[in-house]
């Protein structure tokens, strides 16, 4: 069996002021890898995953998924994708319902698909998520920040996915809750042989998390390999830029100073 | 200076000292800050010295408290709340201000002149309705740091040169939604050192914004603080941001001050067992054996749901049954020791 | 200095774990305001079985009458008891509100929701069809019915009920917009739910608060549009008590026997008052907590 994504000169074009959110992107993603979409705001990584995940459409290209093409599917023919391919936010309080209890949260992608008698399989998950049963019954305000991106995670892995994509789901949370919930998902992508797309502004969580990584700029991949080459060596100006310019605390306390991290990070932009 | 009130009952809180008057050189001085709401104890005893040409870093997680004490220092707190101890603040020409119980007269002719503000969302933080040189203008006209309007404008033009901004002049007539975030922060940066204040307090300021820009805007803070030989409270969740830009920090966690030092010495032997877990927990080049992060158990407890005595001690794998009493301060004073019943190590 | 945004966002941030608790309790604006629309309920649930007189019986011995301790408000001028009347009046006025808001809501949140939820023209469509009734005058819109349907309680309960219309879809569909906006509603379409469960399970749900506080006050506006239309004598037809009607009836008499403007005047001010409260203080109690939750 072989599942590949490929894109190829995907462009999207809203109304009006024409607005180039993706310009001739594409990529391959094999099935089993830990792929990471690293870029700033507004680079157009935030629209790519939801045309990955059928929730978008580019205005011209090919998105495949398994080999069927996804770009031109009506949103009632992505069954199929909606079960496949599960998604986690980035925003921890707007990405659950705040008037559904917890148990109709996670089994929502269930009942989607016409199944009953969900419980078993939300207890199931909640304690794969190391949740206790009892959050079952309770309102996602009753949890802090990490636990209901916990909630989030178990939502995405009810209709069991082959592949899990996953929009900045550290970020809002704590230093000392992002790694518990990195951790957790290296763990459920391990334990469930997941294909997992990670797209975050962070260069060090990807590195992380992912083998690839893609480099996107202005709705463009402008470079895309091995993680560690990318770190070590990037090749492309914006990412030598985005590895410059990220403080690192070993390096800080070796007295790198924010002086340094400026220079260094015009310095890697002017650099042929 | 009128005297600091204490709270009794806080075993093993040094008590604060009124007896003590500021050094001539400290630009802030925070002595046994108790903020309250109600029954509830959001800020527990802190302690907190800036002197002139010091850049201090507060490090915490959300509900530490860090940011309801920048606004303590501003003596910005809603009213709900309630400030106990001293905050004494030694602003421009030596002109000293107690901020707990001041008047908002007083209050208002320190801010914005002796302390000034960056706050984490630069679009918030200006009015969109008024041109960005008007809003530099602005904060010099109130605090007559200039002699006239045209001075300002002039003036105003010079300082959104001066944070980088690509042709002043032009920029000057904009207003905020023409800007890009991380020009719209070094406006608020302009904003923040036109009256050359003493103290310039950081809340987040690099955290809304991407991290190329982010470089930028911190060597920009940096370099805009030195030059004044101002001292700077820089208050952050990110410990590298914090050891790239500060000389000492101060770590927050449920509202008190857990441990405080030279940046160095804290961040690479912490004493503290909450500061080591968040150094292990954002340290993402560092691994265990079976290749995950190394975390802090549980999470965050909302405001009001930290444990009595060592706040640290439901996450903590080393709390015995002392820590259920408040863990005394350890060290050679306020700004360089620890406050944990089974420190880490010990420096001798 | 300016520190306008930032400084109110930290300090709204601060505010939940103090004012939430506070705001739990029912504020003096829901009090009052839900007491004086539940004496009006009481008052006109009691005409059904009781009433000092008839309210219909008219007695030619007993015209214009001041206060008494018989009756207490007086008579009116066919010497009906003006008590008997106010209390039964209550109750079209309130029949008409429910039924008015009833077709209002039935229709606009529907509209408002699905107008909020495509992306297609019709939305569009639909919203520009609301702004073109929005302008259309209300009373015009009565007139024209009644021109068609007759005079009666009915007619004006529609037509006070279709010219709300278009505040229920405006307010509904700029809240779905913003519900539409969150990532649990993308969760919802990637875990492959149709168009139709999202609004039913996750749009009404977080838009039911404006549907409320809106139904107050839009209760308010069909109590004066029932009153004016029976003033006109386009509402409730002879015989049929109602506080309009009264006004109407009472009008010749103006510089005789004010009286009988005044009380089913206060009456109409009393109901109007209490429904706005009721509404300001829903709005105030729901808003923070819209807030919190973004």
């Amino acid at each position: 069996m072989t599942r590949e994504f490929r894109r190829q000169r995907t462009s999207l074009f809203t109304p009006a002021p024409v607005v180039h959110a993706l310009r001739g992107v594409s990529l391959d993603i094999a099935p089993g890898e830990r792929f990471g979409i690293v870029g700033e705001s507004g680079c157009g990584k935030s629209t790519l995953l939801r045309i990955i995940a059928g929730l978008d459409q580019p205005t011209s290209g090919v998105v495949e998924v398994d080999g069927v093409d996804i770009a031109r599917l009506p949103e009632r023919r992505l069954g199929f994708l909606r079960e496949k391919l599960q998604l986690v936010f980035q925003d921890p309080m707007s990405s659950l319902d705040p008037r559904m209890k917890v148990r109709d949260i996670i089994a929502e992608p269930l009942v989607a698909q016409g199944k009953r008698d969900t419980l078993p399989r939300v207890l199931e998950l909640l304690e794969a998520v190391g949740l206790q049963p009892e959050a079952a019954d309770r309102y996602p305000h009753q949890f802090s920040g990490g636990q209901r991106q916990r909630i989030s995670i178990a939502r995405a892995l009810a209709p069991d996915p082959q592949i899990l994509v996953a929009d900045e789901p550290v970020s809002a949370l704590d230093v000392s809750v992002r790694a518990q919930v990195l951790n957790l998902i290296a763990e459920l992508v391990d334990r469930l042989s997941l294909t997992l797309v990670f797209v975050s502004h962070d260069l060090s969580v990807v590195r992380h998390v992912c083998d690839r990584v893609a480099v996107m700029s202005r709705g463009e991949v402008v470079e895309i390999g091995a993680t560690e080459q990318i770190y070590d060596a990037p090749q492309h100006p914006y990412s030598r830029q985005l590895v410059a310019a990220a403080p690192r605390l070993r390096a800080a306390l070796a007295g790198r100073t924010a002086a340094d991290l400026a220079a260094d990070t015009l310095a890697a932009k002017e650099r042929p | 200076m009128s005297t600091p009130t204490t709270t009794p009952g806080y075993a093993g809180s040094p008590p604060p000292s009124p007896d003590r008057p500021a050094a001539p050189a400290d630009v802030l001085r925070i002595d046994g800050l108790h903020v309250q709401v109600g029954d509830l104890e959001l800020l527990t005893d802190v302690d907190l010295t800036v002197r002139r040409g010091e850049r201090v870093g507060l490090i915490g997680e959300s509900g530490s408290g860090k940011s309801l004490t920048a606004l303590s220092i501003m003596g910005l707190l809603p009213e709900s709340l309630e400030a106990r101890g001293s905050i004494a603040v030694t602003g421009v020409g030596g002109r000293h201000t107690q901020v707990v119980g001041a008047a908002e007269r007083e209050l208002a002719a320190m801010r914005g002149r002796d302390v000034t503000m960056v706050f984490q969302e630069p679009m918030t933080a200006l009015n969109p309705t008024m041109r960005v040189g008007d809003q530099v203008a602005e904060v010099m006209r109130i605090h007559h740091t200039v002699p006239d309007r045209r001075a300002a404008g002039a003036r105003a033009v010079e300082l959104l040169d001066k944070v980088g901004l690509p042709d002043p002049a032009e920029a000057a007539r904009a207003y905020p939604h023409q800007l890009s975030g991380g020009q719209r922060q070094r406006v608020v940066v302009a904003i923040a050192l036109a009256n050359d204040p003493a103290l310039l307090i950081c809340d987040e300021p690099t955290t809304a914004l991407d991290v190329t820009v982010q470089a930028l805007v911190l060597d920009l803070i940096v370099r805009g603080v030195e030059a004044r030989d101002a001292g700077m409270l820089f208050i952050t969740h990110d410990l590298a941001v914090v050891a790239s830009v500060c000389e000492r920090v101060l770590v927050m966690y449920g509202g008190r001050v857990v441990e405080a030092g030279p940046v160095h010495d804290v961040f690479t032997t912490p004493r503290h067992r909450y500061t080591r877990g968040l150094i292990g927990a954002s340290d993402l080049d560092l691994t265990r054996p079976d290749g995950r992060l190394y975390t802090i158990q549980g999470s965050v407890p909302s405001a009001g749901r930290f444990p009595a005595g060592c706040v640290f001690r439901n996450r903590c794998i080393h709390a015995t049954v002392e820590c259920e009493s408040v863990p005394p301060w350890e060290g050679p004073g306020p700004e360089d020791g620890f406050a944990c019943f089974h420190p880490v190590v010990v420096r001798s | 200095m300016t520190l306008p945004g930032g400084l109110s966002r930290l300090a709204t941030g601060l505010q939940p774990a103090s004012s939430q608790r506070s705001r739990r309790g029912v504020s003096a604006t829901i009090a009052i305001g839900g007491g004086i629309v539940a004496f009006i309920a009481i008052v006109g649930l009691l005409s059904l079985v009781w009433t000092p007189y008839d309210p219909g019986g008219i007695d030619p011995t007993s015209r214009l009458q001041l206060s008494s301790s018989a009756h207490w408000l007086g008579t009116d001028k066919f010497g009906r008891d003006v008590l008997s009347l106010l209390m039964a009046g209550s109750r079209t006025t309130l029949v008409v509100g429910i039924v008015a808001v009833g077709v209002a809501a039935l229709i606009g949140v529907p509209l408002g929701i699905m107008s909020a939820m495509t992306t297609r023209w019709w939305g569009e469509a639909v919203m520009r069809a609301n702004d073109l009734l929005l302008a259309f005058p209300a009373l015009l819109l009565a007139i024209m019915l009644t021109a068609v349907h007759g005079q009666g309680v009915v007619t004006a309960m529609v037509a006070i009920g279709i010219a709300s219309i278009p505040s229920f879809a405006r307010v509904v569909r700029s809240g779905a917009i913003g519900v539409m906006k969150t990532e649990y509603v993308l969760a919802a379409r990637a875990a492959g739910r149709r168009p139709l469960a999202i609004a039913f399970r996750h749009v009404l749900p977080n838009v039911t608060s404006l549907i409320i506080v809106q139904a107050s006050v839009s209760f308010a506006i069909a109590v004066l549009a029932e009153a004016a239309l029976s003033y006109l004598g386009l509402g409730a037809p002879p015989g049929t008590p109602s506080w309009g009607r009264m006004l109407q009836e009472g009008q010749e008499l103006l510089f005789v026997a004010p009286r009988l403007e005044v009380f089913p005047g206060i009456a109409i001010a009393l109901a109007v008052l209490g429904l706005n409260l009721l509404g300001d203080g829903l709005r105030d109690r729901f808003d923070p907590r819209l807030r919190d939750r973004r």
